[in-house]
This record gives C-alpha cells, sequence and structure tokens, in this order.
C-alpha cells in the first residue's frame, strides 16, 4: 500500500518535453516509450539498471534472497511510477533512490510484523557480534559488511559505497543526521577491526 | 588536539567536513603522533577501497521473468491474491508474516543442532494445476532440499563450537522457521489453483538456503 512516503520519493512535476542528448537522451526515450506502455523498453531499461539495483539492495541488506526479492520489488514500484520521472536526473540515479525507499521500507514493514517474535532481535544480536568476535579475521570487504548490524551497515553503503551526502541519508532512511554519524562511525569501527591485517 | 580528540574527529577529518581551524589542529595532530597517523592511513585505505566497489554486481539470475509477470498481471487488473479456492484474504497477511521470518535473519538455525531426527523431506503438497508457479515450485523443491540435507550436516559437524546461547536461539528460530514454510505449504494443499502461494514458497526456500549458508560463518565461541 502506498503511504504519502512513497509518494515523496519524486513530487509529480511539470513533463520534460525535449529529450536530453546522448545516453542520456536514449534512455529518456525508452522511458517514455515504458510510460507508454512499452514493456519491451522497459525491459530495456531493467537490463541496464539491474546489477546497480540488486547491488545496492545486497550490501544494504546483506542477504542475497531478499536483495532479490527487493529488486523484483523495486522494478515493479518503478513501471508504476514512470510517470514521476522528470528527466533531471539519470534514470539510474532515480531508480538508486526508490531501490532504497524500497529497501528502508521493507525493513520498517518487516520489523513491525515480526515484533512479536524473538527471531529478528536474536539473530540480529547474532549478525552483530560477528565481526567483534573475529578479530584479525582475513574477511574481504564485501562480506564484513554484509556482516554489520543493519542500520551500520545501511549507513556505510549509501554513505562510503554510494557516496550519499549524511543530509540525504537522513531524509530517506528518517534518522536523524546525528544518528547517521554515529551508525558510520559504528561501521567503520566495526571494519576497520576486522580488516585488520 | 590529543590522541583521544583525533579519533573522535577522524571520520569528519577524512570526509573534509571540520572547519578549518579543526583540520589544521587535525592536520598537526596527524602528522606528528605515528599511532594517529596509521588509524588514519587505515580508515583513508578502508573508505577508498569501499568507494571501489564494483557498481554493478550480478545476482546470477535473470530476475526479469518474475518482474514482466507481476507487470502483466498488475496491467490485467488481476487481484494477485485472488484465488480459485478457499484460500482466504484474511491468510495472506499471516502467510506473508511467515516469508518474512525467513528474511529476518543474517544468522542461522538448523535442525541438527537440536536434539531432533535427521531431517525429512517436506510433506509433499496436493497436485496442482500446471501454472508457471507450480513447476517453478516443483524444481525448486528438490534442489532446496538437497542443499538444505548438505547445509544441516554442515552446521551438525560445527555444534560443539557453538555456545549453549546461540544454540538455544538457533534452536527456538529454527521452530518458527520450520513452522512458517509448514503453514505455507498446508495453504498450498487446500489452494492448489493459488498463483501466488508457490512463488511465496520458491522464496521462502530460497531464504532457509541462503540463512543456513551464513550460518555456517557464525564465529565459534572464544
Amino acid at each position: 500500500m502506498e503511504t504519502a512516503a512513497d509518494l515523496a520519493i519524486a513530487a509529480p512535476g511539470p513533463a520534460v518535453k525535449v529529450a536530453p542528448a546522448g545516453a542520456h537522451g536514449v534512455e529518456f526515450e525508452l522511458v517514455g516509450a515504458a510510460r507508454a506502455g512499452d514493456v519491451a523498453a522497459f525491459e530495456r531499461l531493467y537490463r541496464a539498471t539491474v546489477g546497480r539495483v540488486y547491488g545496492l539492495c545486497l550490501r544494504m541488506t546483506g542477504s542475497a534472497a531478499l536483495a532479490e526479492e527487493l529488486t523484483q520489488e523495486v522494478f515493479v514500484r518503478a513501471w508504476r511510477r514512470l510517470a514521476t520521472f522528470r528527466g533531471e536526473s539519470a534514470f539510474s540515479t532515480w531508480l538508486t533512490r526508490l531501490a532504497v525507499h524500497v529497501v528502508v521500507s521493507d525493513r520498517r514493514t518487516r520489523r513491525a510484523r515480526d515484533a512479536r517474535f524473538q527471531l529478528a532481535a536474536d539473530l540480529e544480536e547474532l549478525a552483530g557480534a560477528a565481526p567483534a568476535v573475529r578479530p584479525g579475521a582475513a574477511l574481504d570487504l564485501e562480506r564484513a559488511v554484509a556482516a554489520l548490524p543493519p542500520q551500520a551497515r545501511r549507513v556505510f553503503v549509501l554513505h562510503d559505497v554510494e557516496g550519499w551526502g549524511h543530509a540525504e541519508i537522513a531524509q530517506r532512511t528518517g534518522l536523524a543526521v546525528g544518528t547517521c554519524k554515529a551508525h558510520l562511525h559504528r561501521a567503520r569501527k566495526l571494519l576497520r577491526e576486522v580488516l585488520a591485517p | 588536539m590529543n590522541c583521544r580528540e583525533f579519533e573522535a574527529r577522524l571520520d569528519e577529518f577524512l570526509d573534509g567536513e571540520l572547519p578549518e581551524e579543526g583540520r589544521r589542529a587535525a592536520v598537526e595532530h596527524r602528522d606528528r603522533c605515528p599511532a594517529c597517523r596509521t588509524a588514519a592511513a587505515e580508515l583513508s585505505a578502508l573508505l577508498q577501497r569501499a568507494a571501489e566497489l564494483p557498481g554493478e554486481v550480478d545476482s546470477g539470475r535473470d530476475l526479469w521473468p518474475a518482474v514482466a509477470d507481476r507487470i502483466a498481471r498488475r496491467r490485467g487488473g488481476q487481484n494477485p491474491f485472488r484465488s480459485h479456492g478457499r484460500f482466504r484474504w484474511r491468510r495472506v497477511g499471516a502467510l506473508a508474516a511467515a516469508a518474512a521470518l525467513l528474511v529476518a535473519a543474517s544468522s542461522v538455525i538448523t535442525a541438527a543442532l537440536v536434539s531432533r531426527r535427521a531431517p525429512s523431506p517436506r510433506t509433499p503438497t496436493a497436485a496442482a494445476p500446471a501454472t508457471a508457479g507450480a513447476l517453478q515450485l516443483a524444481q525448486a523443491r528438490g534442489t532446496y532440499e538437497a542443499a538444505r540435507a548438505q547445509l544441516l550436516a554442515a552446521l551438525a559437524a560445527r555444534r560443539g563450537s557453538l555456545s549453549p546461547a546461540t544454540l538455544k536461539v538457533l534452536s527456538n528460530n529454527l521452530a518458527i522457521i520450520d513452522a512458517a514454510v509448514r503453514e505455507m505449504e498446508a495453504a498450498l494443499a487446500r489452494d492448489p489453483g493459488n498463483r501466488e502461494l508457490p512463488a511465496l514458497l520458491v522464496t521462502a526456500y530460497r531464504q532457509e538456503i541462503d540463512v543456513l549458508r551464513r550460518a555456517t560463518g557464525i564465529p565459534a565461541r572464544g
């Protein structure tokens, strides 16, 4: 069910009438065709961006299975919201923001739904403990990031992998800027510990 | 600036977020303190590696068919939860929650770590109409059972290396996961024509295998 937050991904604005030049222009034309119901055009957009979306979902969730599920959700929602893409940024950038929203929303939904179970809390505690219990282990960076506590992992991925600023991370995740910085600090500290030679 | 202050402001320093006066103080301290210079170099190297991670990751599976199917159903105006049988709308939330349990975790549960009999194959579901989802489920089930058995055996070998607290958590959570999958399979048996449940079950199987794989990486008690 869509909420006001869903609609805040990209407030509708005036449609861009003139296609940008180059690759961006080709992408813009594909979006236009997809908006008109051309699924083949949307598939081309999917093929061009799925690796990026999946990579982001994977790193933010730490779970390949969940990342696949959320990747599908991102593209289904993108199909529904093509009318809100105004062409002011690259399609992949717009899609990335949508993916972050899907990941964050999914986390909130699952946490609320599973509140009565001990499962999530217990297992997150185990996952959070993993890096600290294995000092000096030769984990590569991807595995180390996947083992971070969830909030710390999400902020680290958005800030240090994707290059987002704290203000935008705070806006997209619903966290205060100070809280984002605290999670980032924690993530970096844990990663330094487990990746130390 | 002393070492504690430098460590506290290291993130801002490397992110270029310190005001000029603070940045100068940090540079001066870094230049004269070997330990802090090393810490700054390590964090800088970490951030460099993070920024250089590949922007795209291949999932190894083509997700387009599932996306296209959902788009097509939506375009056709079909309610994806409408079925031909006795499956009730109010059960959807409970089943979705059951599936969600399998993805809530980044850790592990296995039947072999508790005093249970050897894992047996899941109760086969009733014969279903040959929907695409049912065929996918049939194919996934064989792969899932084999992978699950292998992973459970691997985890059983590690039982002695895990703490009692970890074993207790794993035991409790295993029961929840098993119940979730049984509930979905039972629902599918009652409503074999349901188009949504096979995909939900395949996702659940995949998620359980993912959890079991990650479980083999749980650190041994120190």
